[in-house]
Formats: C-alpha cells, sequence, structure tokens
C-alpha cells in the first residue's frame, strides 16, 4: 500500500461522521436546539481522529517528507493551503468547545455559535478531502522512491500505534493531577 | 466496457465507492470493493476510467 493508503481510508471515515453532523444540524436548524452530548462527540471525533490521528500524520510524516523534496510550486501552494486548514479546523474546533462548555452553563446564546462552527466544519470537511484525494495525494506520490513511500507508510503505522499509547497516557495524567488536587486539598483542611 | 476491482490489491481506500456509487460498492464482511454492473454504462466509461487512475492501490482494472 501506498502512504497515501491509510490517509484514504480515514478520509471515508471521517466523511461518515461529517454526514451524520450535517443531519443533526439540519435537524437543529429546523428545530433551533442544541445537543451539548452530541457535541463533545462529534469535537472528540474531530480533535482525536481527524486532527491528531490523521492530520498528524499527514503533518508529521507525509508533508515533513514532501518539504525536502524539489515540489512544483504549485504542490508547495496546496500543500501550504492544507496546512493552514489544518489550523483553520483547530481554531473552528476551539470556538466549537468554548461554545458548547458555556451553553452547558446556561448561555443560551452560545448556541446560534455552535450551529454556525458545525456548519462550517459540515462545510470545510468534504472539500477538504477532495482536494487532497482527488488534486494531490497522487500525484505527490511520484516525488518519492519505492523505499520512501514503504518507510512512511511504516512510519504511519508506528504513529498510530504510539497514538492510543499517548492519549490513554495524557487522560491517566490529567486524573492523577485531579485526584492530587483534591487529596491536597483534603489535607490543607486538615492542618487548618 | 467492463471493470472489475483485484481482490488482492484492494485495500478498502474507497475512493471508487465514493467517486461513483452506481458502479462500485463496498462487499459486506470484508469491506472490499466490487463491481456491481455487467457493461458499465456508456454515461459512466470515463468517470469510471478516473476512478482506476485514482485508486492508489491500482486495483480497479478496466476492460474496454
Amino acid at each position: 500500500m501506498m502512504p497515501i493508503g491509510p490517509l484514504m481510508i480515514e478520509h471515508r471515515l471521517i466523511e461518515r461522521m461529517i454526514e451524520v453532523m450535517k443531519r443533526q444540524l439540519q435537524e437543529w436548524e429546523v428545530e433551533p436546539t442544541t445537543d451539548p452530548s452530541f457535541i463533545e462527540t462529534a469535537v472528540d471525533f474531530i480533535r482525536t481522529y481527524a486532527d491528531r490521528c490523521h492530520h498528524g500524520k499527514e503533518e508529521d510524516i507525509l508533508f515533513r517528507d514532501l518539504s525536502k523534496k524539489p515540489i512544483s510550486g504549485n504542490h508547495r501552494r496546496i500543500m501550504e493551503e492544507l496546512v493552514d486548514e489544518h489550523r483553520w479546523g483547530r481554531r473552528t474546533t476551539g470556538r466549537l468547545i468554548e461554545a458548547n462548555q458555556a451553553y452547558r452553563k446556561g448561555d443560551p446564546e452560545a448556541a446560534s455559535t455552535i450551529l454556525e462552527c458545525v456548519k462550517a466544519l459540515v462545510e470545510f470537511y468534504p472539500k477538504h478531502i477532495e482536494k487532497e484525494d482527488r488534486h494531490f495525494f497522487l500525484p505527490i506520490m511520484d516525488y518519492f522512491s519505492k523505499e520512501e513511500k514503504a518507510a512512511m507508510l511504516n512510519e504511519e503505522y508506528e504513529f498510530d500505534r504510539l497514538l492510543i499509547y499517548d492519549l490513554y497516557r495524557d487522560r491517566v495524567m490529567k486524573e492523577e493531577e485531579r485526584v492530587s488536587s483534591v487529596h491536597k486539598g483534603e489535607t490543607d483542611e486538615s492542618k487548618g | 466496457m467492463r471493470a472489475r476491482v483485484d481482490q488482492l490489491k484492494c485495500e478498502t481506500i474507497g475512493i471508487c465507492v465514493k467517486e461513483c456509487p452506481q458502479v462500485f460498492r463496498f462487499q459486506p464482511g470484508s469491506k472490499k470493493a466490487t463491481v456491481i454492473a455487467d457493461e458499465i454504462p456508456p454515461a459512466l466509461e470515463e468517470k469510471c476510467r478516473k476512478v482506476a487512475r485514482m485508486c492508489p492501490n491500482e486495483a480497479i482494472i478496466i476492460q474496454e
């Protein structure tokens, strides 16, 4: 398999989640409301799978190696656009998280920001994926030798293997900090 | 024109199913793509050729 294979398989799953978000958005537009639990699920998918796992492999492996090659101006421009789009996605997801938290805390005004962010993401991802699938991934494979492609593919597999460890290590660290701060608070109280 | 999917080369990437669902489908179970039309309708021939070029595994075989 070429190193773009796993990335294209991931595209298909991202498209399915975006379709779910699109349908949910259509319901919310008919009857203006939102669902914080659904937003949390969508945000987790976008942040963890679409961004950390998928965009992570693109930026840390494929684009990293591509940028070392004497690529055409057009391919360099598209690569820079794609990286900018990843950044835009992160900012929009960040806004969505903030709005969802505000909504959970009782701010009804946050609902319009939530809908706006979901709509923006639902419109963004299909175009972004199309640009990669149709106009970028295959042509850029010509810059790499068979051995280089195999090395990138192996690195992608390793990336995925480490990602699951990193994700759960981060969660454990977060819980350790939370428990420590609770315990510290209890100790301080008993001293006082 | 006819098309088929090399089952050894197909890695479930799905660009064919996405781009031309009238001709390509995922199989239940293996999730590998397969062709659901005996003869490719003339209106879809060019699309199938394009999809074959898009498959990074070159798993789609076109028989003119």
